[in-house]
Parts: structure tokens; sequence; C-alpha cells
């Protein structure tokens, strides 16, 4: 029977790689003459990081694959709602430059409504309104923290 | 001493100090109660509001926090039989049982008053032990504080997953992140990639928020979201005769000092310290056989020994910069943010503030005995708030609290990045506490290696030639070896 690949083994060779690379770089750094070099301790680490990483992937090889895929089975709904949330918020902080904080929130808040299914529609808009103006005056004027605003100029 | 315990207890009376400190009691406890919602995401959100405050109030407000978080899991743990937080996992096993035998008032009123006595223990041990380890960590040269820090993330790493190895792993990326910036020894661009805001490296707050508070957002979204089925009993008689108190007042005091040792050693925390208590209670009880079925010194140990976790938890991190589990971790981290370096420096550049912290525990638990009286007819009514109105909530004051570090969007992005980074390490088995470690502890590592190196012209032996240095390192070693071992064991069942 062909052995299935579990995510643990890519993520031990993506440790691999990610630590040849930060050893690489590291290498670019100056050398001291006494002491540690601005290089040295993150070389360390990152042969520390390749070997664990190695261990990991083949330790992941060696493993009963079906047990351990048993647990991570891909489900591609779920992913699709991470996913979707993600991207909202990215989009989210992003928007909020050019729509500001109050204006924006709402939306957002009505957004992952949806995402996490609550389904009373009224209480949804009660609530992100609410959530989004006691939020901004709270941190605008107890905090003093200048949120994006809105403007046309 | 003396007129520091007064200085302390005169700060926590301020107005303004007591306020926050029932504040941080009561969300606690609304925090801890809610299954979903922990200690160290009560601690991130609270975070816009900690560095506003004055530094001896925005401390007390978080031991609140903390010790308030570690009582709240046990309402939903006795009225759901879901434990807020893992700590009171232990609870259920008797707390449910009373709950069901229409007893949920006497189950959480037990609760309450064991949670007091553990609560009360641990801050005396606190204001004992405390001084007098920060007078040895005192004596410590670069290389015991380089193998303290190594110590620290071993321990973190081995104790915080099932596999020691993906624990070093996420230890080792926390070491590396801390590394991105301008490097404090030479003054070199270090992995900036050319990118001017990377100068700076990455903010302590936004890795937390991401980490701990946005990763989790992400990972309940594709939860179902039921309603909650909240016990619907009416809470009533909570107190306690005085012949059912003398019945678990031994498994409370033997919880409370199980509680403390446990809560002392950096990575174990609330929930291995309340299943210790709960058997050694059952195994010290007249009536071993109630256990599981409602006994009341069944729900008295566990609950006193994971509160009697909260100050033994602060005698390392206070003491030694070293955290002792995940929420002191978090901790730790704030009290970075607000300019507190927690170490035995703290006990003698800052003592009014150390000596604050002690009277705020000590006052803590008072605070808590009467909010969980008085509030638990009502919590059947907390539980009930669904996930799926306070998880978008969370997202947005998650992104507030990174927003307000800086006025910056860029901080908000990284916490995105890196609730990223935490949802993927938290389906994949990978802790996140280590990674925070890591970012907090590898400056404290990097400083100390450099000195030690310096100081002993670039010769390794000073690692081991050092007593207290070498017994840090062997301890990490031991640790790392006993994991793996007890890990291959687990395996093979």
């Amino acid at each position: 029977m062909k052995k299935k690949i579990t995510a643990d083994f890519w993520f031990g060779l993506g440790a691999v790689l990610f630590g040849i690379f930060v050893l690489v770089q590291a290498k670019k750094l100056p050398q001291a003459k006494m002491g540690i070099g601005p290089g040295d301790y993150p070389a360390f680490v990152a042969i520390v990081i390749i070997s664990l990483g190695l261990i990991q992937a083949v330790k992941a090889l060696l493993s009963d694959a079906s047990a351990a895929q048993q647990g991570e089975a891909f489900d591609a709904r779920r992913a699709k709602k991470v996913f979707l949330l993600v991207f909202g918020t990215f989009a989210y902080v992003f928007l909020m430059k050019y729509v500001g904080f109050l204006l924006l929130s709402p939306f957002f808040l009505l957004f992952q409504f949806w995402m996490f299914v609550y389904s009373n529609r009224r209480k949804a808009i009660v609530i992100s309104i609410t959530v989004s103006v006691v939020l901004y005056f709270l941190f605008m004027y107890a905090f003093q923290v200048l949120l994006p605003r809105f403007s046309l100029f | 001493m003396f007129t520091y315990v007064l200085s302390g207890f005169s700060a926590i009376l301020q107005p303004l100090t007591f306020l926050f400190m029932v504040f941080g009691v009561v969300v606690g406890i609304i925090i801890g109660a809610l299954p979903g919602l922990s200690g160290s995401m009560g601690i991130i959100l609270l975070l816009p509001l900690v560095y506003r405050l004055p530094a001896d109030t925005a401390l007390v407000m978080l031991c609140g926090l903390f010790c308030g978080s570690m009582y709240g899991g046990s309402i939903s743990a006795i009225l759901l039989k879901t434990p807020g937080t893992p700590s009171a996992a232990a609870t259920l096993l008797d707390g449910y049982p009373l709950c069901e035998q229409g007893q949920a008032g006497r189950a959480l009123g037990i609760s309450t008053i064991a949670s007091f006595i553990g609560g009360l223990f641990s801050s005396i041990c606190l204001f004992l032990i405390a001084p007098q380890l920060a007078k040895i960590a005192l004596n410590f040269h670069a290389a015991d504080y380089f193998s303290l820090a190594i110590f620290g993330l071993s321990i973190m790493a081995s104790s915080s997953g099932k596999n020691v190895g993906k624990g070093l792993l996420a230890g080792c990326l926390g070491l590396l992140i801390s590394t991105v910036g301008i490097d404090a020894i030479a003054g070199t661009d270090r992995f900036t990639f050319g990118i001017p805001r990377l100068m700076r490296g990455f903010n302590l707050l936004p890795v937390l928020i991401g980490v701990f508070a946005l990763s989790e957002v992400f990972s309940q979204v594709a939860n179902k979201h039921g309603k909650s089925t909240a016990n619907a009993q009416v809470i009533t008689n909570m107190l306690p005769k005085w012949f059912d108190i003398k019945g678990f007042l031994i498994a409370a005091i033997v919880g409370s000092v199980i509680g403390v040792f446990v809560g002392i050693i950096p990575g174990t925390g609330g929930s291995i310290a309340s299943f210790i208590a709960y058997n050694v209670a059952q195994k010290l009880s007249k009536r071993p056989d109630k256990f599981g079925k409602g006994s009341y010194e069944g729900v008295a140990a566990p609950e006193a020994a994971n509160n009697a976790t909260t100050g033994g938890a602060l005698i390392p991190m206070l003491c030694l910069g070293v955290p002792g589990d995940v929420v002191t971790s978090v901790m730790l981290g704030s009290l970075i943010l607000i300019g507190v370096r927690p170490g035995p420096l703290l006990f003698v550049e800052s003592i009014d503030l150390v000596y604050t912290i002690f009277a705020g525990m000590f006052a803590i638990q008072f605070v808590m005995l009467a909010a969980g009286l008085l509030s638990a007819k009502y919590s059947p009514k907390i539980l009930k708030i669904p996930t799926n109105i306070l998880m978008p909530i969370i997202i947005i004051l998650c992104v507030v609290g990174s927003y307000s570090l800086g006025n910056q969007l860029y901080d908000v992005y990284v916490a995105v990045c890196f609730g990223v980074i935490g949802y993927f390490m938290k389906k994949y088995g990978y802790p996140g506490a280590p990674l925070v470690l890591g970012v907090i502890l590898g400056p404290i590592a990097e400083e100390n290696l450099n000195r030690a190196l310096l100081m002993s012209k670039n010769s390794l032996t000073v690692f081991y030639t050092r007593p207290i240095s070498l017994v840090f390192l062997l301890l990490a070693a031991f640790t790392i070896v006993f994991s793996l071992v007890s890990s291959m064991k687990k395996a093979k069942v």
C-alpha cells in the first residue's frame, strides 16, 4: 500500500528549508572578533530549526501515516470559511484607511455574523452599529486613540 | 518591609486602583466562565486599557483578571459540563453531578470558597517566597541568565503540547522573530529585506493578539455554534453549612499546597495541579466512593489547587522573568509593554510595585469571594451569551487593540498575519505559548550570551563552570529528555 505523506512531513521539510534560508542570510551579516556578531545567534537558532525539522520529517515518514492523518483530514468547507474570514479581515484593515473605522466596522461585523451563522438579522444590525459606535467613542475620547476616519479631502 | 506592605495596601485602596481591581476580577470571571475564551485572551483584550493606566493599577487589574478567570472556569464546568478553562476540567467530575442532583448553588458556593482558600494561600506564599528567590537571582551572572532563558523555553516547549519537537520548533521560531530589526549589539539590520518598517522588529502586542486571540477566532469560525445549554435551575443555597465546610476544608488545604508548588514549576499550570489535587483528595478522603458522583471534596480540591497556581505561577515570573504558564506568559508580555521588566531587578528598582502586586493578590481573593457569591445567581445568564456574537466583537477589539499601540494599521496587519500563523500552528499541533515566549526571551538570551562570551573571552566553559548556569542547562536537558521519553511511552500505548 502506498504510504500517505502527512502534514508533519511537509512542516518538517518547510522548517529545514526555512532554516537553510535563515542560515544563508545570517552568514551574510558581519562577524564579530569578540562575543557574538549579529548573524551568529540567528545562525545558531537556524541550525537548531534545521535539525528539529529534519527529525520531524523523518519521524513523519516512519510513523503510521494513516493514524496520523485521521485528525487532520482536509475539510474544504472549513478551509473556505477560514479563508473567507481571514481575507475579509485583511480587506477590512485595508479599507479602513479610506472608509474609516466608524463607517466600515458595522459592515464588517455584519459580515462576521453571517460567517458565524448568527441568524437574528435585526439583533445583528443593532449589535453591529452599537459595538462600532461605542468602541469608536471609547477609544477616541477615553483612550485618545485616533482611529481612522472617513474624509473626502 | 512593613513599610512596603503598608504602601502596597494603600496603593490598592486608591479608588482608581480598587475600581480596576474589581473590574479585572469581574471581567475575569465572565471570560473564564465562557467556554472558548481564556484568561490569556482576556488579558489581550484589555491591553489597550492596560497601557493607558498607571503601572500599579494595570498590574492589579491583570492579576484580578488572572485569578477571576481561573475561578470563572468552574462556573461552566458545574452548570454546562464544559470547563470554561482547561484548569476547571477536574471540577466538572463532581461539580456537574452535584448540579444534576439539584445542588448547583451548593457546588458553586463550594467552588467559590475553595477558590478563595487556594488563592489566599498562594498569595501568602507569593509574599513569603518571591523576595527570597529574587535575592538569590540577584547574584545571577550573564551566563546564568542565558541558561535560564534556555531553561524557560525548554520547559514551556515541553509542556505546552503533545509533541516536544513541535514545541521546540515553535520556540525557535519565536527566537528568530525576535531577531528581526536592528540588532541591539552592533546596530546592524537583520532580516529586514529593505523594508523600513521591519527595522523596529515586531512589536510584542500584535504578536500576542495574533497568536492567542485572532487565531482562536479563526479556528472557531468553522465550528457549529448551537444555543447554550446552560442549566436552567435557579441558583440557591450557595453557602455551605459549617459541617460541610469542615468536610471539604482538608481537601481545599491539600489542593492549595499542591497548587502553589505545581504553579511555581514553569510550564505546568492549573490543569495539572487540579487533577493531582483531585487524586490526592480522593486518596485522603473518608468517602472516596463519593468521588465522581457529587462529592464536595471533589469540587473543593481541584478548585483550591487551580486558584493556588496563580500565586505560584507569579513567583518565577516576577523573580526570574520566566512565566509559569500561558496566561503568565501573556502577562509577562503585557508588563513589558507598560515598561515593567519582571526579574530580580524589579525587587530592587520597583519594590513598591512588587508589594502592590502582593497586596493586590491578597485583596483580589476577597473581591473574588464577594463577586463569586453575589454573581452566582446570574451565572446561567452569562453562559447564555452565544459564541457567534462574541467572536465577531473579539476580532474588532483585536483590530482596535493592535492599532492603538502606535496608531498604525501596519501593526494590525502584523496581528492578522500572526493570527494566520497561529491558526495553522494550532491546527497542526504547534503550541503558541513557546513562540511568544521565544519572542520575549530571545533578546534576553542573545544579549546575555554575548555578554557572557565577552567576559569569558569567547570561552564556552563559562556556561558549565558556573554552578547556577550548569543547573539550568541540566534542568533544560532533563526536561526535554523526560518529555521525549514520556511522549514516546504514550505513543507506544
